[in-house]
């Protein structure tokens, strides 16, 4: 199973895009890709830190609140003078010290639930949040156990096939990974 | 309908092993069952569109209700207390002066400013909907009216103000009788004060058309 | 007499097509060869019917008569005339007349490429579904849709002219129609899909027919959603483009649905799998755009490109409902005839990777449908209001776009069937080493957040191996290494990646500011420098435009604005925009100037990368029309010869291959 398209590749003349690399450099490369790749998005979530300040905090409420009179926005973008008002609501109250929930009340006591950007996580808003993730699990499952017993009951393949394989190519001329590139075929024009 | 595409996605794992196909036999039925279960799902999702929902007028909600605070320092340096106007009509108008509405409006609230002071029994008051305190003040100059403005965005948050022009005729005994979404004229404003005087004279009554206009 | 013309126009175009459709279903049923043709006459009548109603409203608009009540509401003799050929689809009734040119235009382009097969069955039934589709939209413009209304025209009237956010921008002249053209387009793919079913013929025939018809609706779908995401960046003034509105996502999920088509009808081609899957696809995508144009139309979800008539709601439904229940019930009848002929073998194939990619996408559209419509279903529920807004969807669909990305890298590169170890690191090892390249630049530059930087790194991933796909295509094949469905593909994919990183970063890295300025007062925000220059007017008899000339960074002056349209008294924001490689600063007015010392509100959103979205999409619409050239020297076998193979599988394997297309096939046999 190593041996076939890595042969075939040494044996053809150097095509692609990618110089052809050792199997062993290859795999410490491959190693060193998905330590680089999770170093990198741990750097990624590290928070600048600090406390939050009124401003941000007056931009992170904005943001949870959407704009009565318009669709999908929310008052921190809106242009519509309702979500100006809010805005300048939200500013006074934070400056006047009120906790986040008190402020939340008050505009739900107006405006209703619709003012909440976020579906509230109680009540019927749940299953807002439940129903695709079920979905999604019992559609997975559905894949997992179909592929599943394709395999099991699929016919493996031998090393000695793929050594005929290798060798029907060669006689047509082809590499495994070259020139007339085996995934990109002619069968596919409309 | 996505729920087809779940349904049938499960589908696939009934076909037969190797690529035979199978025509008919016991167990070859499942893409049946599924349509149907997908039938199902679908006429409960036309229903829910076709009837659901709820159909109460959210325009009439204030109606009966009690007038929230309207109180603060006024525009020209006074204050205002929307308690203190117990026992007169008042009229509580949401307004912009970028707003077309509101300025066409704007002379109609002047002849209810004149109504109300002759008669005693009327007041008006504005309160700003997002707009710069000197341009409403040069606005005011320029087209008359001398009844307190405020602007202070938690009233029209508590007023549930979206949209401007937006006006509330409050009772004398501090109930909201009429809500109008969008210009008034004073007549309208006139008919519904003598109708519900003399419907009941402690001019409590809730016009019970509730047509609140829009 | 505009009207009177009008109207007999759409009452032609109704009599034919339920003329049409009955005397054609009479005649398959019974086999009257003779009368089947006849179809054919009904047929051309329709799409006489339609360009001819469409002509008299246009001609109506620009002889500003209005005697019809539709002119009144959105004519105006101000309108400049480029947007007067848009007023026309500029309100309910109007787009109704669109939507029948366009069904019309389809329906000419079916006669045509089947003219010499009229009394093939499968062409038959599928012209019967066509014609059934535009009887119900002319009955509409007969019945609550009725263009062609009369009205007492006041002395002196001159109306209103479109709503002042259609006659902002010239998108708006080219967003609907694009969009029209996907959306209709369905209309053939799904019309054979139904034949196909009708008549048995459940082989592969039917999608070899449409295939083509499909990816270009596709493209002109996909067209008209950048388009219309560009026209609500550039006129709606809050500085986005996808707001997650229930109209956007009406859009959106034929979209999803169709891309999915798209990919998983390769293995239905291929391995003579995925029948079912594939037939209830397309009748999905075909429901779908007519559950999207319910939800515009209907007012049952609030939206700000409703249209806000009631009255075609229940008529929509009711078609909803009627197509719906005809798809499920003709596959609930032939569905278990449909068994397929292949089998997966192995989790890490080409084919098995497409089947992921339907779980994806029917996982992100089914998201999108619930959360549309979930505020309704709990009102319904008891009574309780609330909103579904960005972010739930951006919660939702962030995960699953991260996993799009991966599998979009990934499975060109994976051959039919079984897939080595040794050969996906070959094949993915230099893609990989570009995308944590990518992660590294990111963060070099100052980008933060583990979603945003995962798509960069997983954009990058993508848009190499796609990029490796198109530069081997080329070296084998030349300039036609760029064409074909396989090749054009790949130039989509890149175009997609630009999308999803123009949208990660300004999604992630947005700053928002409002500074009131006085006249001459300079502000500096995010190393930009903004100075008030000075207020202006520009007037002319249709509306008022105040606009604050804005300098900035000491360079060119931009001046967004304040609209005020004179006929209907509305103000809207007109925004001015300086986009730019890296980022875009876009500026608008909060509130009209003070009249007292001309002092602004200035709003000032910076995002980065916007701009490549619009790249992005027009590389996306590019890259469709090259998959619509044929990549082979080969003529295609079409016409009646090859569909008289009949449903075989032969139909699926295109005869006389090179052998080199063959290789896949061998690999892991």
């Amino acid at each position: 199973m190593t041996a076939g398209p890595a042969a075939a590749a040494a044996e053809a003349p150097p095509a692609g895009p990618s110089r052809r690399l050792s199997p062993a450099v290859r795999r410490v490369g491959w190693v060193a890709i998905v330590v680089a790749a999770l170093a990198l998005l741990v750097v990624a979530s590290i928070d600048g830190g600090g406390a939050e300040t009124d401003a941000e905090r007056i931009q992170r409420l904005t943001e949870s609140f959407a704009c009565p009179v318009c669709n999908g926005e929310s008052v921190a973008e809106s242009n519509a003078a309702a979500a100006a008002t809010i805005r300048e609501f939200i500013a006074n109250e934070v400056t006047a010290g009120r906790s986040d929930a008190e402020i939340r009340d008050r505009l739900v006591d107006g405006y209703t639930a619709k003012v909440l950007r976020n579906p509230p996580a109680d009540g019927v808003a749940t299953l807002v949040w439940l129903l695709p993730v079920l979905a999604a699990v019992g559609g997975a499952a559905g894949v997992a156990t179909m592929m599943g017993r394709r395999q099991r009951a699929g016919t493996t393949v031998s090393d000695a096939d793929r050594e005929l394989v290798r060798r029907a190519r060669e006689a047509l001329g082809v590499t495994s990974d070259g020139t007339s590139g085996p995934d990109a075929v002619a069968d596919e024009d409309l | 309908m996505t729920e087809q595409q779940v349904d049938s996605a499960r589908d696939l794992g009934a076909e037969p092993l190797d690529g035979q196909a199978i025509e008919g036999g016991p167990g070859s039925h499942r893409a049946r069952w599924t349509a149907l279960a997908v039938g199902a799902v679908l006429v409960a999702f036309v229903g829910i569109l076709a009837f659901g929902g709820d159909k109460t007028d959210q325009a009439n909600v204030w109606i009966g209700k009690r007038v929230p605070r309207v109180a603060g320092p006024t525009l020209d340096g006074g204050t205002y207390d929307i308690d203190s106007a117990r026992g007169k009509w008042v009229v509580v108008n949401f307004f912009a002066t970028w707003c077309g509405p509101c300025v066409q409006e704007h002379p109609e609230l002047v002849e209810l400013e004149e109504w109300g002071g002759t008669t005693g029994e009327a007041e008006v008051v504005a309160v700003v909907f997002n707009d710069p305190v000197d341009t409403v003040k040069t606005f005011f100059d320029e087209k008359g009216g001398g009844w307190p403005v405020l602007d202070n965005p938690e009233i029209p948050i508590e007023f549930q103000v979206a949209q401007v022009p937006e006006t509330f005729l409050v009772s004398p005994a501090g109930q909201v009788v009429q809500h109008y979404e969008g210009g008034i004229t004073a007549d309208e404003i006139r008919s519904v004060v003598a109708q519900s005087s003399a419907d009941d004279g402690s001019g409590a009554g809730v016009d019970s058309s509730g047509a609140g206009q829009s | 007499m505009n009207a009177t013309v009008g109207f007999a126009f759409v009452i032609l175009g109704l009599s034919a097509s339920v003329l049409g459709a009955g005397g054609g279903a009479y005649a398959l049923v019974t086999g009257q060869p003779k009368l089947l043709r006849t179809v054919r006459q009904w047929a051309w009548l329709v799409v006489a019917a339609a360009v001819g109603a469409f002509a008299v409203m246009e001609v109506a608009l620009f002889q500003r008569d209005y005697s019809l009540s539709y002119v009144q509401k959105v004519g105006s003799s101000h309108t400049p005339p480029l947007f007067n050929v848009a007023a026309l689809w500029s309100s309910l009734e109007g787009s109704i007349l669109l939507w029948a040119l366009v069904l019309g235009g389809y329906l000419a382009a079916v006669l045509v490429k089947f003219r010499r097969r009229a009394a093939d069955p499968l062409v038959g039934w599928a012209l019967v579904v066509m014609l059934a589709v535009t009887a119900f939209f002319y009955a509409l413009m007969t019945g609550p849709a009725n263009p062609f209304t009369t009205a007492d025209v006041p002395v002196g009237f001159d109306g209103p002219g479109p709503n002042p956010l259609l006659q902002n921008h010239i998108l708006m002249a080219f967003h609907p129609p694009m969009l029209y053209l996907g959306y209709v387009g369905f209309t053939v793919p799904f019309a054979f899909a139904l034949a196909a079913l009708i008549t048995g013929r459940l082989g592969e025939g039917w999608l070899l027919e449409t295939r083509r018809w499909t990816v270009a609706a596709w493209g002109f779908l996909t067209f008209g959603i950048v388009l219309g995401a560009w026209w609500s960046y550039e006129v709606l003034g809050w500085g986005g483009y996808w707001a997650w509105d229930a109209v956007e996502n009406a859009s959106l999920l034929p979209w999803l649905t169709g891309t999915a088509f798209i990919h998983s009808v390769i293995v239905q081609e291929r391995r003579g799998m995925l029948r079912v899957w594939n037939l209830s696809l397309l009748c999905a995508t075909f429901s779908l755009t007519i559950l999207g144009t319910f939800l515009t139309r209907s007012g049952v979800v609030e939206s700000v490109h409703a249209f806000t008539e009631g009255a075609v709601g229940p008529w929509l439904l009711t078609f909803f409902g009627l197509v719906a229940a005809t798809s499920i019930g003709l596959i609930a009848w032939r569905g278990d005839a449909l068994r397929s002929t292949g089998a997966i073998d192995n989790p890490v194939s080409r084919e098995a990777s497409f089947l992921v990619n339907n779980l994806l996408f029917g996982a992100l559209a089914f998201v999108i449908l619930l959360g549309t419509v979930f505020p309704l279903i709990a009102e319904t529920w008891n009574g309780s209001r609330l909103t579904i807004g960005p972010p739930y969807f951006n919660s939702m669909g962030r995960p699953l776009g991260l996993a799009l990305l991966f599998l979009m890298a990934a499975a060109p590169l994976l051959p039919w069937r079984k897939a080595s170890t040794e050969l996906l690191s070959t094949r993915l090892f230099w893609p990989a080493v570009a995308g944590v390249g990518a992660m590294a630049i990111a963060l070099v530059v100052g980008a933060r957040g583990t979603a945003a930087v995962a798509a960069f790194g997983l954009g990058a991933f993508a848009g190499a191996s796609a990029l490796r796909q198109v530069v081997l295509a080329c070296r084998r094949s030349g300039w036609r290494g760029v064409v074909g469905r396989t090749n054009g593909g790949m130039i989509v994919h890149l175009g997609v990646v630009l999308v999803a990183v123009a949208m990660a970063a300004s999604s992630s890295y947005r700053s928002d500011r409002t500074f009131s300025m006085k006249v001459g007062e300079t502000v500096n925000f995010e190393g930009h420098q903004l100075t008030y220059v000075e207020p202006g007017a520009d007037i002319n008899e249709r509306r008022v435009r105040t606009f604050a000339q804005i300098q900035l960074d000491g360079g060119k002056t931009y001046a967004p604005a304040m609209t005020s349209f004179r006929q209907s008294g509305q103000v809207v924001p007109t925004p001015s925009v300086r986009t730019g490689l890296t980022e875009d600063v876009f500026l608008v007015l909060d509130q009209v100037p003070s009249r007292a010392d001309d002092s602004i509100r200035l709003r000032v959103v910076i995002r980065p990368l916007v701009g490549w979205l619009w790249v992005g999409g027009g590389v996306m619409a590019l890259g469709t029309a090259l998959a619509l050239v044929p990549s082979s020297r080969r003529p295609i076998k079409a016409g009646p010869e090859a569909e008289a193979a009949g449903p075989t599988d032969a139909d699926a394997e295109p005869p006389s291959e090179p052998p080199s297309a063959r290789e896949p096939e061998l690999v892991g046999d």
